[in-house]
C-alpha cells in the first residue's frame, strides 16, 4: 500500500474518524509525518521573471545624521511626540520640505530604503510632490510604476474609469468630472450639461464646482442656467464662478448697476432704491445685516460683485463723502473675491484702521481675505509695520495671517520685528495666548540662524517669569529653530562620518 | 579577580551607539548634548580598569553628573535622575568617543571605585555559575529530585490526557473544529497549565489562530500528537531529541544548567531583531550566526509594560563570545564576552535559497516543533507574485510572510538587484529583518 499523500490525509481529517472508522491516533501520526515533510520540503516557487532593475543613481549618499533625521521626519503621520521640536503634521511637512530643498541644493538624495516613505508622505501631502523627483531620484519612478497609489508622480493624473461617471457615488463622479475637466474642459462640460436636469440637487452643487478647473466664458451658459436653480447652494457655486469671468453677461449686468449707482468721474453716489428679482438672481442679498442701512447694503453687494476693471485706478483718491466706507468695503470685497492684488494693496491700510477703530468681526475676516490677495512682496513690510506697534495691536489685525503668507525664511526686518514684539510683550507680562500663534509660525519660518537668539530669549523669560505659560511657546520655538539649524548643518556636512566604519 | 585584558577596543560607530537609545527623543537629546559645552571632562581609560568611557556633565544639578560606560559588557551608570536607560548623558559620552573626541587618560578615582564595585558583583555571579556547574550546592539536591519526579508524573498525566483529547478532536471532522471559538481550546490549555506543561499549553492555545485554515490546524494537531506520543516513550528517544521534547513540553531548564554546558566560542554576527507582544510582555528575538561555525543562535529577552530592553545586541555588529545552547540547540545564553561588540560589514554565513531551505529542513529534523529559524539569503531579489512577495535567486524563491505586508523598504533598497537579506523563517514565510547593500546594513 502506498503512503497516503497530504490531500488524502486532509480529506480523511475533514470527514472525521467517527464516520470513516479510521484510527484517530494512526491518522494523527500520519498527519505529523506528512506535515513535517511538507514544511521541510516546501516547493521553492520557480523564480519568476525579475523586474527590470532600477536606474543606477550615482548621487552621493547622505551622512548618517542627515539620513537619521529624514527617517525620523518621515515617520508615520499622526505621531505626536511630546517634547519634540516637530509639533504637528503641518510643521513636520514644512520641515521635510525645507530638508528636501537643502538636500536638492547640495545634490543629495534620501537613502534608497526611505524612498517608499517619501513617496507615501508626498502622496498624503501635495506640497511635498515637487520634491519627489529631485530628492528621491529615478528610484521613485521605478517604485511608482509598481504601486498604483504612487502613480501621482507621473504628470498625467490617473484616468478614472468611465464607469465611475455612470454608476459611481457623488464623490467618485466629482473626481471623474474633475479629471475630465483637466483633459478636455469642453467634453466635461457637455457631460455635465447632458446630465444636469436628471441630476439630484445635492449632486448638482458639487459637480458644478468642478468647472473651476479650466474655467472659461464657454462655461457661462451653464452657469447662468444654474442661477435659476432652486437650491441656494447651487446658485452660490454658480455666482462664485461667474465672479471670476469678467467678460460674462453677469459681470456686465453688475457693472451696469454699479455705474448707475456710482459715477466714477464725479464720485456722486446714488444707491439703488430697491432690490428687484433680477438683482436677487444675480446674487444681491436683499436683507442687510444689523446696523447697516438697506440702500448702503445693496450698494455694497453690487460693488462686491462688479468687475474691478470698470473703475479708474484713482477712484480712491477722490472724496466720496458719507458713502466712502460703503464704497471701500464693497471694493475690498471685490478685490478679495477677484484676487486683485493692486486693489487689495490700495484698500488694506484703510481697512486695517477700520478694524482697529470699530472692531467688527466681519471687517476682520475681510481684512484676512485681503491679506490672501496682497502681492507677496508687500507682506514682509506689512508684517514688520504691524508688529512695530506691539503684539496686541498686531494680533488684533491678524498679523499671523500676514506672517503665514510671508515667504520663508523671513527677511531680517521681519525677524527683528518679531523678536522685538515678543520681547516687549512678554516683558510687560502680556497675555500668553497672543504669543502662541506667532511663535509656532516663527519656529518654522525664521531663518534657522536665529536659533541662538530664540534660545537666549527663552532663557531670559524663564529666568524672569518661570511660571509664565508663554515660556513654553518661546522655548518650543527655540527648540524647533535649533532642530532646523542642525538639520541644515548636517546636510551641508555631507557623508564624512562614513569613513570611520 | 583578574582584569580581562582588552588592549584594543574597536571604536563603535555612531549608529551602534544610537541603537542603544530607548527612544528617538533620547537619540536626539544625546546628539545635541554630544557637542555641548556642558561636558567638563571626558576620558577613555583602559590602563588598570576594563576599557571605560567616562565623563562629567554639568546638568541642572549643582554637582556635575558622573557618567561611565564599561565597554566590555557594555554596562552603564549615570548619576542623573533620568528614568531612561541608558540616559542621554551615557549615549552622548559614547557618541563623543565614537567621534574620536575622547582622549585616553588614567581613570579618575570615582571610575576606579565603580569598576571595583562591579568587579565584585561580577565575580560573585561567576562563583554562582561555578556552583551551578558542579551540580548545585549539595543540600537542596535530594529535595529537588523529589520535586522533579512529582512534576514528571503530573506532566505525563497531562500529556496522556492531551493525547486522548487530540483523538477526540478528529472524531467529528475538521470542518466542525474550525467553527469552535477560542474557549474550546482554552479549556484544554488550562488543564495543561495545571499539569505543569506550559509549553504544550501554549501550542494548544495557539490553535485558536488557525480557525480559518484547516490545513494549518491539522498540521498543528499532528505536531501536538508528536509531542504527546513522544513524551510517553521519552526514555527510548535519543538523548538530544528527548531533551528538546522536554523543553517543548514546558519543563524548564535552569539558566545555571544551560551555562553548565560546553560553550561555543565564535564571532557571533548579529543578524536582526524582532519584537513581538506576548500577553503583557514584549518578547525580543535577536538572531545570531557564528562566523566560523555557521551555527544559528537566538537570544530571547523580555520587557514588561513601560520597561525597556536592556539588551545591547545591535544588529550589524559582531560579538566574540562564549554562548551556551539550550537543549533545542537554537536558544542561547551569553556566558562570556571576550571583547566588546564590533561593527560588522557583512555576514559570513550566507546561502542561496535552496541551500537555506535544506539547512532549515535539517533543523526541523532535529526539532520538529521549531517555530522560527534564522536565514541569511545570499543575493536575492524581492519579486512581486500576484498579491504576495517572494525573495528569489536562480535556485528558487521563498515567500515573504504575508503578515509583513509589502516589503517596500526592502524593494527600494534592492532596486531590482540582488542583495543579502537576513530574516526569520516561519511556517507562513520569511520576515526580512536586515539587508546589506554593499557593507551598509539596513534594518527592515
Amino acid at each position: 500500500m502506498s503512503a497516503p499523500t497530504w490531500p488524502d490525509v486532509v480529506a480523511a481529517a475533514l470527514v472525521g474518524t467517527a464516520r470513516s472508522g479510521a484510527d484517530a491516533d494512526a491518522l494523527l501520526d500520519t498527519v505529523a509525518a506528512r506535515a513535517l515533510r511538507r514544511r521541510a520540503g516546501l516547493p521553492l516557487a520557480a523564480a519568476g521573471p525579475l523586474p527590470p532593475p532600477a536606474p543606477v543613481d550615482e548621487t552621493p549618499t547622505l551622512g548618517r545624521p542627515a539620513a537619521a533625521r529624514i527617517a525620523d521626519l518621515l515617520e508615520a503621520d499622526g505621531v505626536r511626540r511630546s517634547g519634540s521640536p516637530v509639533r504637528d503634521t503641518a510643521g513636520r511637512v514644512e520641515m521635510i520640505a525645507e530638508w528636501s530643498a537643502a538636500a536638492a541644493r547640495g545634490g543629495r538624495r534620501v537613502p534608497a530604503e526611505l524612498v517608499p516613505a517619501f513617496l507615501e508622505a508626498a502622496r498624503r501631502h501635495r506640497s511635498l510632490r515637487p520634491w519627489v523627483a529631485p530628492v528621491a531620484g529615478p528610484l521613485a519612478g521605478w517604485l511608482a510604476a509598481q504601486r498604483v497609489e504612487w502613480s501621482y508622480i507621473s504628470d498625467q493624473p490617473a484616468r478614472p474609469a468611465a464607469a465611475a461617471w455612470d454608476f459611481g457615488t457623488t464623490a467618485q463622479r466629482v473626481a471623474y468630472l474633475g479629471a475630465q475637466r483637466h483633459r478636455d474642459p469642453g467634453g466635461a462640460r457637455a457631460l455635465l450639461a447632458a446630465a444636469w436636469d436628471a441630476e439630484p440637487p445635492e449632486g448638482r452643487a458639487a459637480l458644478l464646482g468642478t468647472l473651476a478647473v479650466n474655467l472659461s466664458t464657454a462655461d457661462e451658459q451653464l452657469l447662468e442656467q444654474a442661477l435659476d436653480d432652486r437650491r441656494r447652494q447651487v446658485r452660490d457655486v454658480a455666482l462664485d464662478l461667474l465672479a471670476r469671468l469678467p467678460d460674462s453677461a453677469h459681470a456686465a449686468r453688475m457693472s451696469a448697476r454699479a455705474l448707475a449707482a456710482v459715477d466714477p468721474a464725479t464720485l456722486r453716489v446714488n444707491p439703488p432704491a430697491g432690490c428687484d428679482r433680477a438683482m436677487r438672481r444675480d446674487g444681491v442679498a436683499p436683507r442687510p445685516p444689523a446696523g447697516t442701512g438697506e440702500r448702503a447694503w445693496w450698494l455694497e453687494e453690487i460693488l462686491a460683485r462688479t468687475p474691478l476693471p470698470v473703475w479708474p485706478r484713482d477712484l480712491l483718491d477722490r472724496d466720496a463723502g458719507e458713502w466712502a466706507p460703503t464704497l471701500r468695503r464693497g471694493l475690498a470685497r471685490a478685490a478679495a473675491a477677484q484676487g486683485d492684488g493692486g486693489w487689495a494693496a490700495a484698500l488694506v491700510d484703510w481697512l486695517t484702521a477700520e478694524v482697529v477703530a470699530r472692531r467688527q468681526p466681519a471687517d476682520r475676516l475681510l481684512l484676512e481675505a485681503l491679506y490672501e490677495t496682497l502681492p507677496v512682496d508687500d507682506l514682509a513690510a506689512r508684517a514688520a509695520t504691524a508688529l512695530r506697534d506691539g503684539l496686541i495691536g498686531a494680533t488684533d489685525v491678524g498679523v499671523d495671517r500676514v506672517l503665514a503668507r510671508c515667504p520663508a525664511p523671513w527677511p531680517p526686518a521681519v525677524a527683528d520685528a518679531v523678536f522685538r514684539a515678543l520681547d516687549d510683550h512678554l516683558a510687560r507680562g502680556g497675555a500668553a495666548w497672543r504669543v502662541t500663534a506667532v511663535c509656532e509660525l516663527a519656529a518654522l519660518r525664521l531663518p534657522p540662524g536665529q536659533a541662538p537668539r530664540a534660545a537666549a530669549l527663552a532663557q531670559r523669560l524663564h529666568d524672569a517669569h518661570p511660571r509664565d505659560a508663554a515660556v513654553a511657546s518661546v522655548a518650543h520655538m527655540a527648540a524647533a529653530l535649533t532642530f532646523r539649524r542642525e538639520m541644515l548643518a548636517e546636510l551641508a556636512a555631507g557623508p564624512t562620518e562614513e569613513t570611520d566604519t | 579577580m583578574p582584569q580581562p585584558v582588552v588592549s584594543d577596543v574597536r571604536r563603535w560607530s555612531a549608529d551602534q551607539v544610537l541603537s542603544l537609545a530607548p527612544d528617538a527623543s533620547a537619540q536626539r537629546a544625546a546628539r545635541a548634548l554630544a557637542g555641548d559645552k556642558a561636558w567638563c571632562e571626558v576620558g577613555y581609560s583602559a590602563d588598570d580598569v576594563p576599557p571605560t568611557v567616562w565623563g562629567l556633565c554639568q546638568g541642572s544639578d549643582v554637582q556635575p553628573y558622573q557618567t561611565c560606560v564599561d565597554l566590555t559588557e557594555p554596562a552603564f551608570r549615570c548619576t542623573c535622575p533620568s528614568r531612561k536607560f541608558p540616559c542621554k548623558h551615557t549615549l552622548s559620552v559614547l557618541l563623543r568617543w565614537a567621534d574620536e573626541a575622547v582622549a585616553a587618560v588614567p581613570a579618575p578615582q570615582w571610575v576606579r571605585e565603580w569598576q571595583a564595585a562591579r568587579a565584585e558583583t561580577v565575580s560573585r555571579a561567576e562563583r554562582q555559575e561555578e556552583v551551578a556547574r558542579n551540580g548545585g550546592e549539595g543540600s537542596g539536591r535530594a529535595a529537588s529530585d523529589k520535586a522533579a519526579t512529582r512534576r514528571a508524573t503530573r506532566v505525563a498525566a497531562g500529556l496522556a490526557e492531551l493525547d486522548r483529547w487530540l483523538a477526540d478532536q478528529l472524531r467529528g471532522g475538521l470542518a466542525g473544529l474550525s467553527r469552535l471559538g477560542s474557549a474550546h481550546w482554552e479549556a484544554m490549555a488550562a488543564r495543561l497549565v495545571d499539569a505543569q506543561a506550559p509549553g504544550a499549553a501554549r501550542l494548544v492555545r495557539n490553535l485558536a489562530d488557525y480557525a480559518g485554515d484547516p490545513e494549518r490546524l491539522l498540521t498543528e494537531l499532528g505536531l501536538l500528537r508528536l509531542l504527546a506520543a513522544g513524551f510517553q516513550r521519552l526514555d527510548s528517544l535519543p538523548p538530544a531529541l528527548a531533551a528538546t521534547l522536554r523543553l517543548r513540553v514546558g519543563i524548564p531548564v535552569g539558566a545555571e544548567n544551560v551555562l553548565a554546558t560546553e560553550p561555543v566560542r565564535d564571532r557571533w554576527q548579529i543578524l536582526g531583531a524582532h519584537d513581538e507582544p506576548e500577553g503583557d510582555l514584549i518578547v525580543r528575538r535577536v538572531w545570531l550566526r557564528g562566523a566560523t561555525t555557521g551555527r544559528a543562535a537566538l537570544v530571547l529577552s523580555f520587557a514588561g509594560p513601560f520597561q525597556v530592553f536592556s539588551t545591547d545586541l545591535v544588529p550589524g555588529t559582531e560579538l566574540d563570545a562564549d554562548l551556551c545552547f539550550y537543549p533545542e540547540h537554537v536558544r542561547v545564553l551569553i556566558k562570556h564576552r571576550h571583547a566588546p561588540a564590533a561593527p560588522l560589514t557583512g555576514v559570513d554565513w550566507r546561502l542561496p535559497v535552496d541551500a537555506a531551505m535544506r539547512e532549515y529542513a535539517e533543523a526541523l529534523a532535529a526539532d520538529p516543533w521549531l517555530e522560527r529559524w534564522p536565514m541569511v539569503l545570499d543575493g536575492v531579489v524581492p519579486v512581486e507574485a500576484g498579491r504576495s512577495w517572494s525573495l528569489d535567486d536562480e535556485t528558487g524563491g521563498l515567500p515573504v510572510d504575508p503578515a509583513v505586508g509589502a516589503p517596500w523598504r526592502l524593494v527600494a533598497a534592492a532596486g531590482g538587484r540582488p542583495l543579502t537579506v537576513a530574516g526569520e523563517w516561519s511556517a507562513t514565510g520569511l520576515r526580512p529583518l536586515s539587508a546589506w547593500v554593499g557593507d551598509r546594513l539596513i534594518r527592515l
